[in-house]
């Protein structure tokens, strides 16, 4: 029997993806929390009008929507209204469910790679990625160039992925 | 290369000879698919790398068996059996690590170790301290949790008036209800926190199953499980990392709409009074992470408010601001309003509050040491008697006040002193707000409360 929470709980498997999403249009971690949350709002309120297939297009459709309003609402200027829809179109085409399952799999297998990395890069990578600070800035504080942020978050990624691919190895 | 162009893409940074060339790379599929990818791949790096980086591990202690002496094990059963004999209510025998305050019918008293509750009692912890019922369901209190006992027959039924219990409950041959101000909870045998505060309720699943039953609707929440209910709504709000949002959206909302409030900042909306005529300004610094995931704080930055007969302080005030500092320096401004009427700041590691106009200029420091690269919630209260100081919701210094004048025609700035621009805060400062009143000691412990997520 469909009822209001498993409909809920399907949606809250999107989470993650949905903020990715609208973080790549709205370039914000909380105005894209806000934004899904929202989201999710919407459907406690239509969820009788809703079916499993429907749910993640209508999602995406629905957190678009409420990105827009919160760039309009911040006054943010969007200065490459083209290049936004382009990635937009990109997430449509991409972000379905093979795609949530391979997230997931990468997600737990990030848990484990992720204790592995320095103090430092730990640093880079909240600086840069959370509170967008610049690699400047970050080279200031951390007493490095600013060229070796950045390529200190390189190695980092490059770290994370070849742990990933290993841990997908062994599994397999 | 192409990974340089997403990270500036994602980061607001690019040139427009950038962003041209980022829009030609993207109309291959390819491309796209790989920027899709990264964009995920960098919103889970970042989340899992700021936990690394903030939240400590978790580690549960085993609890203590609880031990009683021969002589006051009998002392309680013979006071048991006295009991018994006087009362006809259904009751219980429950062993408390003390500290509750109890309110039975017209019987108050302080229950100390093992002791007789009956049906209708209320128990208020005076501290954070847990009971244990006969089945060995134990409930864990949060120091002002109020419940009371509904029934204690073979069905047990309990109220959450107000406040934070954390129930792990033995499996049940019958009915165990824990009622909330808008649903009802039917456990079977399981762990979870709940808490009711000012509009808010919440139910966190630890482990097993409940049952939630409001009116003609009843579903299950089982492990993981988070459920919400506020201004009349109820969400499940998913995995537990989401609760923090929404006890900080309860928070910051009922601040908005409080009568008392004159000035409430949350970093996140930039600003808010319930006078919306009213403008702040960023003047310097920057927008950084909060104390809630995804809410964001004030770093290094200053705000400005321009003064107006809204924002007038009366006779009596309030302020209270979640500071975060990283250098301990003398003359550090969180609040000010001038160098006189209202100066809430911090002085090598302490709480300073600095008040008066004119000839009534007064201030002082508290003697207590706040550590750096810490959260702490502090306030102060002005009145004609006396002006107080407050760290997390303890009063930590009281001096008295002569003829009081509070206000003033200057700005209000956050993080700078208007009286001496070069004085600024260094560090993080969350939520700020300025109320009318001069709240007592128990309001001030009661808004650290309700903003205290880290709990």
């Amino acid at each position: 029997m469909k009822s209001r929470q498993i409909v809920l709980r399907k949606a809250f498997q999107y989470q993650s993806l949905l903020e990715s999403y609208a973080y790549a249009l709205l370039k914000d971690w909380s105005l894209s929390e806000d934004a899904v949350q929202e989201a999710f709002i919407a459907v406690s309120e239509k969820w009788s009008e809703l079916d499993e297939s429907s749910l993640l297009p209508w999602l995406k459709t629905v957190t678009k929507r409420r990105s827009i309003d919160l760039i309009r609402k911040r006054k943010r200027i969007v200065q490459r209204e083209d290049l936004m829809e382009l990635v937009d179109s990109h997430f449509q085409n991409f972000m379905d469910d093979s795609f949530l399952d391979m997230q997931r799999k990468y997600k737990a297998s990030l848990q484990k790679c992720i204790s592995s990395l320095r103090p430092d890069a730990i640093q880079a990578i909240t600086g840069f990625y959370i509170d967008k600070k610049s690699t400047e800035s970050l080279g200031q504080k951390m007493n490095r160039s600013a060229n070796s942020i950045r390529i200190l978050l390189m190695r980092s990624r490059q770290a994370l992925r070849k742990c990933i691919l290993r841990s997908s190895e062994a599994s397999s | 290369m192409n990974e340089d162009l997403f990270d500036k893409y994602l980061n607001d940074s690019l040139s427009d000879q950038e962003a041209e060339e980022l829009k030609t790379l993207l109309e291959d599929p390819k491309v796209g698919e790989e920027f899709v990818k990264y964009t995920f791949e960098t919103k889970l790096i970042a989340d899992m790398a700021q936990r690394q980086a903030t939240i400590p591990k978790k580690k549960r202690v085993p609890k203590k068996k609880k031990h009683f002496s021969k002589p006051v094990f009998f002392f309680l059963a013979a006071a048991a059996a006295v009991l018994f004999f006087l009362n006809t209510l259904p009751q219980v025998t429950i062993q408390n690590k003390g500290d509750f305050h109890k309110e039975g019918g017209s019987v108050l008293s302080s229950l100390r170790q093992s002791s007789e509750i009956f049906e209708g009692d209320k128990l208020t912890a005076l501290r954070d301290t847990e009971l244990s019922l006969p089945d060995g369901t134990v409930l864990v209190f949060r120091d002002g949790a109020e419940v009371t006992f509904q029934s204690l027959g073979e069905a047990t039924h309990l109220v959450l008036n107000e406040g934070n219990v954390h129930f792990k409950v033995q499996p049940q041959k019958h009915d165990f209800i824990i009622s909330l101000p808008d649903f009802d909870i039917e456990v079977v045998g399981t762990e979870f926190l709940v808490e009711v505060n000012s509009g808010f309720s919440s139910v966190e699943m630890i482990e097993g199953e409940v049952l939630i039953k409001k009116e003609a609707e009843s579903f299950p929440l089982s492990e993981t499980d988070v459920l919400v209910q506020r201004h009349g709504g109820m969400h499940l709000v998913g995995p537990r990392e989401n609760l923090s949002y929404y006890k900080w959206s309860a928070w910051s909302e009922m601040m908005k709409e409080s009568q008392d409030t004159l000035i409430y900042l949350d970093m996140d909306e930039n600003f808010h009074t319930h006078n919306k005529s009213m403008k702040a300004k960023l003047i310097s610094g920057k927008y950084s992470s909060g104390r809630v995931k995804g809410k964001k704080s004030l770093e290094n930055g200053v705000i400005e408010i321009r003064d107006s007969a809204k924002v007038d302080l009366g006779d009596e005030y309030t302020v209270f601001a979640w500071v975060n500092f990283s250098e301990s320096i003398y003359y550090s401004p969180i609040i000010t309003k001038g160098d006189s009427a209202l100066r809430l700041q911090l002085d090598d590691s302490k709480i300073h509050i600095g008040y008066g106009e004119n000839e009534s200029r007064s201030f002082f420091t508290a003697n207590k040491l706040m550590e750096p690269m810490k959260w702490h919630f502090v306030a102060a209260t002005v009145n004609a008697r006396s002006a107080k100081l407050f760290i997390n919701g303890h009063k930590v210094g009281e001096e008295p006040v002569k003829n009081p004048i509070l206000n003033n025609t200057k700005r209000i700035m956050v993080g700078a002193s208007s009286g001496i621009p070069s004085r600024t805060f260094v560090g993080r400062i969350g939520e700020v707000g300025l109320l009318k009143k001069a709240y007592s000691e128990s309001q001030i412990s009661e808004l650290f409360e309700l903003s205290n997520f880290s709990k």
